[in-house]
């Protein structure tokens, strides 16, 4: 297989440069407006049927090499109309273009290939690199966020660089619905890859690096990507040089983050009050309460402690980015650099990245171009434990620290926790100091990654274009954890050092043979190609204890090894593909796409997947009965079908019936018998597509609409077993899940008069999740666990039972069971049902933009309705005083004599009333802690000023640009908890939000130089 | 020269897309596992999953915790100490809060608190794979194969009769004639299709298998001197003890008070003195273990010692004695201190050095560090216990007296010579006093038939023996899992 890749190249080359020898002459002439005579710069300029092109400078220049017979200059530009001019003998070609009201003849990125959008038979969303420049964030993926109709990004933590999710058309996977990721044609890494906080891969590519982001999200779009398909495609082309005059830019931008929203929690007094409360309503003494926690009656023997005002602050955060771009007639060049440093708003925690990225394309003959992509990152995280009930995590414990126990002592020292009323032994939270904890812990992770690709473009002849593409993505991590022995919990052993060294490694070649040909009226291309992905995964872990001093913390240091774990994984894929697409007259469209797939991870039986899409659309726009149409610019139908694959769902190696070492007893090693299904196969998702292109009122209102419904089976799905067998469930594919849904995008220009536009763009998807089928035909699987299905419903719900109140007689909390039955706990499985769905029904964005000569103001909101969160919060500090945790105010509102009329029960130490334990209904969820997670946020407001020409040029400068700028400014919500935007993914069920990392608001100012 | 390359390129393509199926490029090449036939070729992979088996008992929710201090907060041995979210419902009897050895075992956050989950038939299968792999290798080494049977019978003795009496009434002290036991599943599952829905067996059932894999286990085990690791291996003494503790649940007291005496008379292990008594907790291995689980670092993850292990839920924060941020999730009840008698030594290992009310136990103190220490499962003196009881009720009450007086003496107490129900109930204070923390209370009255005393702060005196929260229920899980499965009632 190698051989054959390598004798492949060595082909291609030996032709290449055989054939390296035509004659060619330089064409030169300037782009302009015609409208207002205007320089038109950065205008692409190609040979028609070539790849060979440059693109205009400042001045609206261009030169270009051209073959001494002559041929066709392709003019285009982003809103402009295409021309093309035959060059004939001319050497000089100066051209006016025009504003193109359709905007068809954009490019947009395809798999392993390039269209015209007019040509696109698919459903793709492209993002521009204008939309996304400069808003601070450390990845794209959060700086997309609500920009793309059908797909949904959410932050998983608001730790800086820490992770986002990604669905594409909802979730059509029970177990993984994250996208497949290309960057400059190679399959990236993506998801977590540290050890440490909340860390995302996709920080290792600049986002202000990106020239644009392509979202695949239909069959005829993603089925080239075959078994990886089913959840969708994002293509990230970074930035090119372009000939003519070198361009340097620096940009820097300041500023800072704070909290957007805190839980209140009780004073010292009030503490004391639902203590002593808690205390005499289960029969204990009032005194003891008063021992421990105080006595309410007496304020001033109070010390008051905001623990979590102690944890919040003001983080800093800076960007700097300079790139150097420009190239000559062979050679573009693309280089830039980049420094981030983002502090949360919290202690200790922050996340800094340096970026060097080298693009360079060369075009050695005029055939044959070779190119490559050189991304070099490095990011530094430091992070807080989040999404998890632990008491060393700061979201948890800094709300659930008692109030009247400071956390530092007159001197400012930690004073070992809870520091109240010493005489008492009464501990609380491990007697864990958070502020402690979180100060003087080390929990950091180093990233070291490199994104890097060669291409060679050889250009057969007028049809046939040959592209070889290969190329890695190398994340090498290292993440530290140091408990120093200055923390009371850790001085037992004298300390202790974690360290996990990582390595991911992804190895992905394609080779691809282009064709395209126009007869006539009649226009064929396609697509052969194959292709090869390896990942790679490895870790070591090695953690000692008993350092000699807390500045010593090499493993080194220590004193006693504790343990030592690592562990090696990898899967391959391989496959073969083609695509072919016809169309007549440039109105009706048809395209077919064929992949066969091959994977190391599925069973023996199964190894081998095919799958294929179709694609037509119909310009109707082109008919004549269109065309006479006055208000009509463009209208085109589109249609889709294809079944796809996604093989993300299972681990590289669950699919072998195999044994492992596990466990040890008196030194000899265990053995474990892993449970699998050797027939494990991909996930099948079949996707239908009808979508609408429109543009009319002088494409004053452009847009485009499509109804997908994408039903997935062979789900894998972790099959319950009965327990009796010692095995809990195993991997299978099975049952179905249906994803349908409408997109809406759409763009106007609502005013542009006197120098004064007012712009909109408007998405929203609207999407309804339901499981067709389960396994063994059944209609529910295993309630009240991670793997709760029902049929009917969607994939993601709560379930429990509703909370109807508090029994004004007695103060308990009384639920309602499924068959209507009041009751005060106990519930069993047939007692609960559905209280709620995770699963939002719909999510999009909103973008104004106005600008006024120099002047730009950006308005973005961003929204998801229709869904629910479990508030894990809640069962800390929700609970009506019933344990030490401080609690919400909304607690005082508690029951406490009969008549009493609230929805806070009554508070008693241990929260058991007669058996039965308040907020716990005794199966599942209880509605109480579930709330409406629908929100509508403004994400962007930025107001920008382009410093005049005149004022520039005497600066010696080619542009200025300042601009202020804020991110998520206000929250419109019924959410409880502290942040709706980062609810999912949490540690329970997809759920529950225990001690998440909420995002901050952030201010930043900023300038931009052109030199 | 076009057609040429455009050929070529077809032939790589042909050639890269055959080569991708036909050279195994796709084949998986895992490091970290091995197939069955490797696996289990020999006694020493039959050996590796007895290992696996032993070292399961240790988990959180079975002896590493749970199993041993629940027993006292479902009665009324020990109250809540701080409240962590720990014993809390099991101390006032919450439904649904119970012993929970028969779920997903893997570490999971479920909603109130982290915690390792315990399926009780993992193990099962881990030696049910050996016991199956044993049949068809025992020639290769027969000694070794005896003794490998006999440990995997033991475990599986030891797992089923922990199910039985958490989730099944003894036999003959059934509550409206519920008598079923818990699912019996003796054959190996090596996969999916191995793997059958079945309703619980009767309790009768359950015993009988028990007692049968004890008395073979007995015939195959080696004598304690013949064990390197004794007491952390069984021997054939250790079965006996156990298949005496499964005679005293199932009202078999002739059969219990002779397995107990054979114990008695052969075992190498000793009843310490009064002298002796309290520095044995803080050895490393317990003088008086028939027999003990070793627990060894690696087995821990690097907090489990402050979050889950027995000294940090029966220790409160003590930096002298290494136990930084124990949690001191259990106390004593009050009703525990009082009753010892006077000048019994054990008294002294509950000791209240932060605050008056608050008696904390030093039976659990890590000695090992980081709250590490070995769990003796057996220990001489409940053999000895079993013997008085057993005797006492089937008929020979003086020999029971003499038994409860070797232990009384040993532990500074004077001899008894109560007789009948008084002397039965001191059997029991002997045992309250003697046995506490090590996993016993709450089973000592489920077995008898007797209403489960409670401490005053419970704000109930007694939880009646047939109310349905003296059996366990059965998780949701397990019931969720196997459709035909019944849940014990009143739940």
């Amino acid at each position: 297989m190698k051989k054959s890749i390598l004798l492949g190249f060595m082909l291609v080359l030996a032709y290449a440069f055989n054939d390296a020898l035509a004659q060619e002459r330089t064409v030169s002439g300037k782009v302009t407006s015609v409208e207002d005579g205007s320089a038109l710069p950065g205008v692409n300029v190609v040979l028609k049927g070539t790849t060979s092109g440059t693109v205009t400078d400042i001045d609206g220049n261009f030169t270009l090499l051209v073959p001494s017979d002559g041929g066709i200059l392709v003019f285009s530009f982003i809103g402009l109309s295409t021309e093309e001019v035959e060059i004939g003998v001319r050497s000089v070609i100066n051209i006016q273009m025009t504003a193109d009201v359709k905007q068809l003849s954009e490019v947009i990125v395809t798999g392993y290939g390039t269209e015209t959008k007019r040509d696109i038979t698919g459903s793709i969303s492209q993002i521009k690199s204008e939309e996304i420049e400069q808003l601070a964030m450390q990845s794209f993926d959060r700086a997309i966020q609500g920009r793309v109709a059908g797909v949904q990004i959410q932050s998983q933590s608001g730790q800086p660089g820490g992770n986002m999710s990604f669905n594409i058309r909802g979730q059509g996977s029970t177990t993984s619905n994250a996208p497949l990721f290309i960057v400059d044609g190679i399959q990236i890494i993506s998801g977590s890859i540290a050890g440490q906080a909340s860390n995302n891969a996709l920080s290792g590519l600049n986002p202000e690096d990106i020239a644009s982001i392509e979202v695949l999200k239909d069959a005829a779009a993603a089925a080239i990507y075959g078994a990886q398909a089913a959840n969708g495609v994002v293509i990230i082309t970074t930035k090119r040089g372009q000939k003519g005059k070198t361009d340097f830019q620096v940009s820097y931008q300041g500023g800072f983050t704070e909290a957007i929203d805190r839980y209140d929690v009780l004073n010292a007094q009030q503490y004391a009050e639902l203590r002593e409360e808690a205390f005499v309503n289960a029969g204990l003494r009032a005194e003891d309460a008063n021992a421990i926690f105080g006595n309410p009656r007496n304020p001033e023997s109070l010390t008051d402690f905001d623990w979590v005002d102690a944890f919040l602050r003001r983080g800093q955060l800076h960007s700097v980015n300079a790139r150097l771009s420009g190239g000559t007639d062979k050679t573009t060049f693309y280089i830039s650099a980049s420094y981030e440093m983002q502090e949360a708003f919290t202690l200790e925690s922050d996340w800094e990245r340096q970026s060097l990225r080298a693009n360079i394309v060369h075009e050695a003959t005029d055939r044959l171009t070779i190119g490559t992509n050189i991304g070099l990152t490095r990011q530094n995280q430091f992070g807080s434990i989040s999404n998890g009930n632990f008491v060393n995590g700061p979201f948890v414990a800094t709300y659930s620290s008692q109030p009247n126990s400071p956390a530092f002592d007159e001197n400012g020292d930690f004073n070992v926790y809870p520091a109240h009323f010493p005489s008492t032994s009464r501990g609380h939270l491990f007697n864990y100091n958070i502020l402690e904890g979180v100060t003087d812990e080390r929990r950091e992770n180093f990233v070291g990654q490199v994104q890097a690709n060669m291409n060679i473009n050889y250009k057969i002849s007028d049809d046939f274009t040959f592209n070889v593409v290969g190329g890695i993505d190398w994340a090498d991590t290292e993440s530290i954890n140091e408990r120093p022995a200055t923390i009371p919990v850790f001085s037992g052993f004298g300390g202790q050092s974690t360290y996990d060294n990582r390595r991911t490694l992804v190895i992905n070649g394609n080779s691809t043979l282009n064709y395209n040909r126009s007869f006539g009226d009649h226009s064929v291309s396609g697509i052969l190609g194959v292709e090869v992905r390896r990942f790679h995964f490895e870790d070591q872990v090695a953690t000692g204890r008993g350092f000699p001093n807390p500045a010593l913390r090499l493993l080194d240091d220590a004193a006693n090894p504790q343990s030592v774990a690592g562990g090696k994984t990898e899967n391959t894929r391989a496959g073969a593909f083609g695509r072919a697409n016809y169309n007549y007259k440039n109105k009706y469209y048809i395209s077919g796409t064929l992949r066969r797939d091959g994977s190391s991870r599925f069973g023996e039986q199964n190894r081998f997947g095919t799958f294929w899409s179709i694609g037509s659309s119909w310009r109707i726009i082109e008919e004549s009965f269109a065309q006479n149409t006055t208000f009509l610019d463009d209208l085109k139908l589109r249609f889709s079908y294809g079944v796809l694959g996604n093989s993300n769902g299972i681990d590289d190696y669950e699919a072998i019936p195999s044994f492992s070492g596990d466990r040890q007893y008196l030194g000899l090693g265990g053995q474990v018998l892993n449970i699998a299904n050797d027939q494990l196969s991909w996930e099948r998702s079949q996707q239908l597509n009808i979508g609408v292109d429109f543009a009319f009122l002088g494409s004053r209102i452009s847009g485009s609409f499509d109804v997908f419904r994408n039903d997935t089976q062979d789900q894998l799905f972790d099959v319950p077993l009965a327990l009796e067998s010692g095995f809990d469930e195993v991997r299978s594919n099975v049952g179905e899940i249906r994803n349908e849904g409408i997109e809406i995008a759409i763009n106007s220009v609502n005013v542009n008069t006197g120098g004064f536009k007012w712009t909109t763009s408007f998405n929203i998807t609207f999407l309804n999740n339901e499981v067709l089928s389960l396994p063994g035909g059944v209609d529910s699987l295993a309630l009240n666990t991670d793997n709760q299905l029902i049929v009917g419903q969607p994939i993601d719900f709560l379930w429990g039972l509703d909370f109807v109140g508090v029994n004004p007689a007695n103060g308990k909390e009384a639920y309602r069971t499924r068959d209507g039955r009041i009751i005060y706990g106990n519930a069993g499985l047939d007692d609960g049902y559905i209280i709620g769905s995770a699963i939002p029904t719909s999510f999009g964005g909103l973008v104004n933009t106005f600008t006024y000569k120099g002047l730009s103001l950006d308005v973005f909101f961003q929204y998801q309705f229709g869904h629910d969160a479990y508030l894990g919060d809640f069962e800390n500090l929700a609970i009506s005083g019933a344990d030490d945790n401080n609690q919400l105010v909304s607690q005082m509102d508690r029951w406490q004599n009969p008549g009493d009329v609230t929805s806070v029960p009554i508070a008693i130490e241990g929260g058991v009333v007669d058996g039965f334990g308040q907020a716990d209904p005794g199966v599942g969820l209880t509605s109480r802690y579930v709330s409406d997670a629908g929100y509508i946020r403004l994400k962007q407001v930025t107001l920008g000023y382009e410093l005049p020409e005149g004022l520039v040029s005497r600066t010696g400068l080619s542009g200025i640009r300042v601009f202020v700028q804020g991110l998520n400014l206000a929250t419109i919500t019924n959410f409880e908890g502290i942040d709706p935007e980062v609810v999912a993914s949490n540690n329970d069920r997809d759920v529950s939000s225990f001690g998440a990392f909420p995002v901050g608001r952030q201010y930043t100012a900023g300038i931009t130089l052109d030199f | 020269m076009k057609n040429t390359l455009l050929y070529t390129s077809f032939f790589i393509i042909a050639i890269i897309s055959t080569a991708c199926e036909d050279l195994g490029l796709i084949e998986p090449d895992p490091e970290d596992r091995i197939t069955q036939e490797v696996a289990l070729a020999d006694l020493d992979g039959v050996a590796s999953h007895v290992a696996s088996g032993f070292n399961r008992l240790i988990n959180f929710n079975l002896y590493g915790q749970e199993m041993m201090i629940m027993p006292d907060a479902l009665a009324d041995n020990v109250v809540v100490g701080n409240n962590t979210g720990r014993y809390v419902g099991e101390s006032v009897n919450q439904a649904r809060v119970h012993i929970d050895i028969y779920n997903t075992d893997i570490t999971e956050t479920t909603p109130r608190t982290v915690r390792d989950r315990y399926n009780a038939y993992s193990t099962i299968n881990d030696v049910n794979i050996a016991l199956e792999t044993i049949e068809l290798i025992r020639d290769e080494n027969v000694a070794r194969a005896d003794i490998l049977e006999g440990e995997a019978r033991f475990i599986r003795a030891l797992s089923y009769f922990d199910l039985l009496r958490v989730y099944a009434y003894s036999p003959g002290q059934e509550v409206d004639g519920f008598n079923l036991g818990v699912v019996l599943q003796t054959d190996a599952v090596f996969n999916t299709s191995g793997i059958e829905e079945q309703d619980r067996d009767t309790n009768l059932a359950g015993y009988e298998l028990v007692e049968s894999d004890l008395l073979a286990a007995i015939n195959l085990l080696p004598g304690e001197g013949e064990i390197d690791d004794f007491p952390f291996r069984p021997s054939n003494l250790a079965a006996r003890a156990l298949l005496a503790r499964v005679y005293l649940y199932w009202g078999r007291y002739g059969d219990a008070a002779t397995q107990a005496q054979l114990v008695l008379s052969n075992t190498s292990a000793n009843l310490l003195t009064e002298d002796e008594y309290l520095g044995s907790w803080s050895a490393t291995e317990h003088p008086e273990s028939i027999f003990e689980l070793e627990v060894r670092l690696v087995d821990w993850n690097t907090v489990d010692g402050v979050n889950n292990s027995l000294a940090t839920v029966t220790n409160t924060s003590d930096a002298d004695r290494n136990l930084n941020n124990a949690q001191g999730a259990v106390r004593a009840s009050p009703e525990l201190i009082a009753a010892f008698e006077p000048n019994d030594i054990r008294r002294q290992l509950w000791v209240n050095p932060t605050d008056p009310n608050f008696f904390e136990s030093r039976k659990w103190v890590g000695e090992q560090g980081d709250f590490r220490e070995n769990i003796p499962l057996i220990r001489y003196s409940e053999v000895l216990l079993i013997a008085a009881e057993a005797k006492a009720r089937s008929g020979n009450e003086a020999g029971g007296r003499t038994d409860l007086n070797t232990l009384r003496t040993n532990r500074g107490l004077p001899p008894t010579s109560a007789s009948g129900q008084a002397f039965l109930d001191l059997v029991m204070n002997e045992r309250r006093v003697e046995l506490n923390l090590e996993g016993h209370r709450f089973f000592d009255f489920k077995r008898l038939g007797m209403d489960i005393p409670k401490p005053a702060s419970a704000g109930f005196s007694a939880l009646a023996y047939t109310d349905f929260r003296v059996l366990a229920n059965i998780s949701d899980e397990a019931i969720s899992n196997n459709t035909v499965l019944t849940q014990n009632p009143g739940y």
